[in-house]
């Protein structure tokens, strides 16, 4: 038990290194900080001096050392952009995509695991081949696109719901949320339909080919010879076998809504991450990319962390060594 | 008989080319490919015919664009402003000379989309051409040397895997944006985008691969066929490759869907391929600034074919899947 | 032998399976009965149509497989018939089977206690704490060690030889009137197989359990069976006691699988083969479907389909033991 979790642990802290690595030399060797924290018309003395101020003149290890001892604490410099450290930057735009990943994860898992076990029990029903038809639509149309039709059909024709940025906003200390008013949710829920849409119907398809695969494995049909009730065999043994699988697509799914959120945000002008990142690279603004790619892998080691536990949970091949004397 | 000549079964060349064994080879794999079961659930099954249709159509007009467009969108001397924000044929104010109605460049809608298929297209091909290409090699090497050769590309694949297409190419995009001019940048932009996008998709083919490899590994014709010394290079592209090309034709096909999606949604986000050479989802983007004030044809367009395109593929790539494995039937 | 009462009763079974090239046959006109506390084997390639009688029985048939004709009796009552839910009440409870293959068989995500107290529990009025002494008593029974102690592990946590032992467990576990044994050593070691298959033996006995044991292994048969159906292209060719099904085989198909068995001490030079192999289904030929094969065919054999008919202590399906044809010449 304990070794598995030190394992992942020690992955994980590898991961984030690797990452560290590379967002430190994004910082440190892309461009000019100097150049571009003081501009063009600097003086060589004040060059030298930022240089020297920036610790530039250390050797490069040691450069990373404090690099990442400062990414620790959450500091990563000013954006070269705004003139604000980067740190603010991103705490006043994360609670904004991460309500929004909340909101569009539930919603795909929540419909999507159902549907996915629905049409995988049921395969020929007419509503399975109604799902079926919907999903491969689903996939094939891109998030943008998906935000636009639904902004030109709510926003647009219909008029019921706001289709830009948040509002309603309610503060808790720094956390600005938007679940504690009507409004504030009718502002969230199309971005959110938009992006839990294409993640809905990728979760379905895939619940429902592992339900597929599961119902045709040899316990299941020795589960049936042995006269158990259709519903424990589905609901029981069935689906608990499609649970490691699922889970795996689930953590990979809801990393993903993370990259989508910048689709999204582009579309309904959400004032989150994803807008704050694509803002960055047209400007080439590199404390605030360098941070962000911290950030991002930080959300997935701890993703991958917690589907690692679940494993753990629900295999018990995984917990429980097999003898060393079986055969 | 000379002590020189080996067993011909396991060391014959290729057949060269132009023989008429070859001929045959290909007139019998034709004729057992159109006798076989992979046709006959194409034949039965009209969703993917008309999906087949669709695609290649598209694929015939992209490719043959400049014969088929009714304006050469890249001429600049063709485009007059006057005809700007022309509306489709059908509508009030349509001109006759632009079916699906012009931008606002005074662009021909339906040309502009046919040259941005071919853009769309292009890429995607290529970033899924060059994703099986690193895959099929990765898997290959990685199964058949395993140790931690195998350790280290699987989980450079797991790592992969949680990085979505759209972050890789952001970030590649924004070094180029401070290493680079900005013409050379817009230039470089397509090759960004199908690295990208190759960097996303190779995990599905490797993986794939590797398994099949695993399990072919073992077999004893390969294992005979190394004492007899033939070198394991040969051996897995005669013996391996063979059997991964079903399931490498599914992957495929159905990245080639994901990379048109990602291409489209890079375009949008505008770190796609630039506004000079605009595929769907540039012209999507530019056309989304009009959405609102009424100018729908220039989005909505390219839009539908965009999802009829990634819809047709992913039709053919659902059905492929399951012709080339019937139990899932 | 022939007082005892039958259990389970066979008529002119028929299975078919819809394919593209029209239906295919899998079970033809397939009778036999297994009488109280016997073990019938049931002996054949693969193909032969011998598991799908099996699944038959129970109605576990894998669409698009289907039951097209014939009934099933279990102690002289219709199960054929049944509804879905009557049927499932009759399987495990009144029919228990035995797969191939016991690390397959077993759910890995559930301990061993749990698969057996939960279908004991399906199918008799207990208390969980009942059910899991009776599970605790039959683990014993089946030979494992330290009941108390395994019913708590996972089906992985076993070996190969052992969760078979716990497969025949789950198989008795509401003593059933018959079992169904298909392939139950296949899978396992050889230096398994014999404890197993006398294990199976020993409990049905004890049990009071009517067995029909599915096996290719002419050896097992021998070892287990009271009496034998030999079954080729999906109909019964050979049925009778089995030492005269061994000794003196009537059909010329039994005749042959008798030659590849290899008897110690026996000085053949090497051990007799049948030329050919079984047809595919959708090839098999008019007449006997044996014929091509047959060292003794005659014109009547590629025409007429032989019934079972009486040819000594067995009854076979073959035109060589027609007594009629013989008195009218």
């Amino acid at each position: 038990m304990l070794d598995f979790i030190v394992q992942r642990l020690v992955q994980a802290v590898f991961v984030m290194l690797v990452v560290a690595m590379i967002s430190f030399s994004l910082f440190q060797f892309v461009g000019d900080p100097v150049n571009n924290m003081l501009g063009p018309e600097a003086t060589t003395e004040q060059r030298l001096a930022a240089r020297e101020a920036l610790g530039l003149n250390d050797p490069v290890p040691v450069q990373f050392g404090k690099w990442v001892g400062n990414a620790v604490q959450g500091e990563f410099g000013q954006s070269y952009r705004m003139g604000r450290p980067v740190n603010e930057l991103i705490a006043s735009r994360l609670p904004a995509t991460l309500e929004l990943v909340f909101v569009s994860a539930i919603l795909a898992v929540a419909v999507g695991v159902p549907m996915g076990v629905y049409t995988g029990l049921n395969r020929n029903s007419w509503l399975s081949r109604v799902f079926l038809t919907v999903s491969l639509v689903g996939i094939s149309l891109p998030t943008f696109l998906i935000g636009i039709l639904l902004i030109l059909l709510f926003g647009v024709t219909l008029g019921w719901l706001p289709t830009f940025g948040r509002g309603g906003l309610t503060s808790i200390g720094a956390w600005e949320t938007s679940f504690l008013t009507a409004r504030g949710w009718s502002h969230l829920i199309l971005p959110a339909i938009t992006l839990a849409l294409f993640q809905l119907t990728l979760i379905m398809r895939l619940v429902r080919a592992e339900m597929l695969e599961v119902l045709r494995t040899d316990y299941i049909k020795f589960a049936r010879a042995r006269g158990l009730r259709q519903r424990s065999i589905n609901f029981g043994h069935a689906l608990k076998n499609t649970l490691v699988p699922v889970i795996t697509i689930m953590g990979l799914q809801i990393g993903a809504l993370l990259a989508f959120s910048i689709i999204t945000e582009t579309v309904f002008q959400w004032p989150g991450m994803g807008l704050l990142i694509i803002q960055a690279i047209n400007f080439g603004d590199i404390p605030i990319m360098s941070s962000y790619l911290v950030l991002v892998a930080l959300f997935f080691v701890i993703i991958n962390l917690v589907v690692d536990m679940l494993y753990y949970v629900v295999d018990p091949r995984l917990r429980i060594e097999r003898p060393t004397s079986a055969h | 008989m000379q002590n020189t000549r080996t067993s011909p079964e396991i060391t014959a060349p290729d057949v060269p080319a132009s023989s008429p064994r070859m001929w045959r080879r290909f007139y019998e794999g034709g004729k057992r490919f159109l006798d076989g079961d992979v046709f006959d659930s194409f034949k039965r099954s009209p969703a993917t015919i008309i999906a087949f249709l669709v695609t290649l159509a598209m694929f015939l007009a992209a490719l043959l664009a400049p014969w088929v467009a009714p304006y050469d969108t890249y001429d600049l001397r063709s485009l007059d402003l006057m005809n700007a924000y022309l509306p489709p044929i059908w509508t009030d104010g349509g001109d006759p000379r632009y079916l699906l109605g012009t931008d606002d460049q005074g662009r021909d809608v339906l040309s502009a989309m046919i040259f941005g298929l071919r853009i769309s297209l292009l890429v995607g091909f290529s970033g899924v051409l060059l994703a099986a290409l690193i895959g099929t090699i990765l898997g290959l090497v990685s199964g058949y040397l395993g140790g931690w050769v195998d350790s280290l590309i699987m989980r450079i694949a797991d790592v992969q895997l949680t990085f979505p297409a759209i972050l890789i190419a952001l970030m590649i995009d924004g070094i180029a944006s401070t290493m680079m001019s900005t013409q050379a940048r817009a230039d470089f932009k397509i090759y960004v985008i199908i690295l990208a996008i190759a960097a996303s998709l190779w995990v599905n083919f490797a993986r794939t691969v590797r398994g099949s490899t695993l399990v072919e590994k073992n077999k004893e014709y390969v294992q005979a066929a190394k004492v007899i010394g033939i070198h394991p290079a040969l051996i897995m592209y005669r013996h391996v490759l063979p059997n991964v090309t079903g399931p490498v034709l599914v992957i495929a096909t159905l990245s080639l869907a994901v990379a048109i999606l990602t291409e489209a949604t890079l375009s949008f986000l505008g770190v796609g391929v630039p506004a000079t050479n605009p595929s769907l989802g540039t012209l999507i983007r530019i056309g989304n600034n009009f959405l609102f004030s009424g100018e729908w044809w220039m989005s909505i367009f390219p839009g539908v074919v965009l999802v009829i395109l990634v819809l047709a593929v992913n039709l053919l790539g659902d059905w492929l899947r399951d012709a080339l494995n019937p139990r899932l039937r | 032998m022939n007082a005892r009462k039958p259990v389970l009763e066979v008529r002119n079974l028929r299975v078919e399976f819809a394919s593209r090239r029209g239906t295919l046959v899998a079970v033809d006109d397939v009778s036999f009965e297994v009488n109280e506390g016997e073990v019938l084997g049931v002996v054949g390639e693969s193909g032969a149509g011998k598991s799908m009688t099996g699944s038959a029985i129970i109605r576990l048939l894998e669409p698009p497989g289907r039951i097209a004709g014939g009934e099933v009796l279990l102690d002289g009552e219709r199960i054929d018939d049944l509804s879905t839910e009557a049927m499932r009440r009759v399987r495990g409870k009144r029919i228990g089977m035995v797969f191939q293959d016991p690390l397959t068989s077993l759910n890995p995500l559930y301990t061993v206690g749990k698969q057996l107290t939960e279908t004991i529990l399906t199918h008799q009025e207990m208390t969980e704490a009942e059910a899991r002494e009776h599970a605790i008593k039959l683990l014993a029974e089946v030979g494992i060690p330290a009941p108390e102690r395994r019913i708590d592990q996972y089906p992985h946590q076993f070996s190969g030889g052992m969760r078979q032992r716990v497969v025949i467990a789950l198989a008795l576990c509401v003593n059933p009137r018959m079992i169904i044994a298909d392939e139950p050593t296949t899978a396992l070691d050889v230096s398994i197989q014999a404890q197993i298959i006398k294990l199976l033996k020993r409990l049905c006995e004890d049990h009071g359990a009517a067995v029909m044991l599915i096996t290719h292994d002419m050896g097992v048969i021998a070892e287990t069976a009271d009496r034998v159906a030999v079954m080729y292209a999906g109909r019964i060719v050979e049925i009778g006691p089995v030492a005269d099904v061994i000794k003196n085989a009537k059909h010329p198909y039994t005749s042959g699988l008798m030659g590849s068995i290899p008897v110690v001490g026996h000085d053949l030079e090497r051990l007799a083969q049948i030329e050919g192999s079984m047809p595919r289904l959708t090839e098999i030929p008019p007449g006997c479907p044996f014929n091509p094969r047959c060292p003794h065919a005659f014109d009547r054999c590629r025409v007429e389909r032989p019934d079972l008919m009486d040819a000594g202590a067995t009854r076979a399906a073959c035109w060589l033991h027609d007594t009629t044809a013989q008195a009218a010449e």
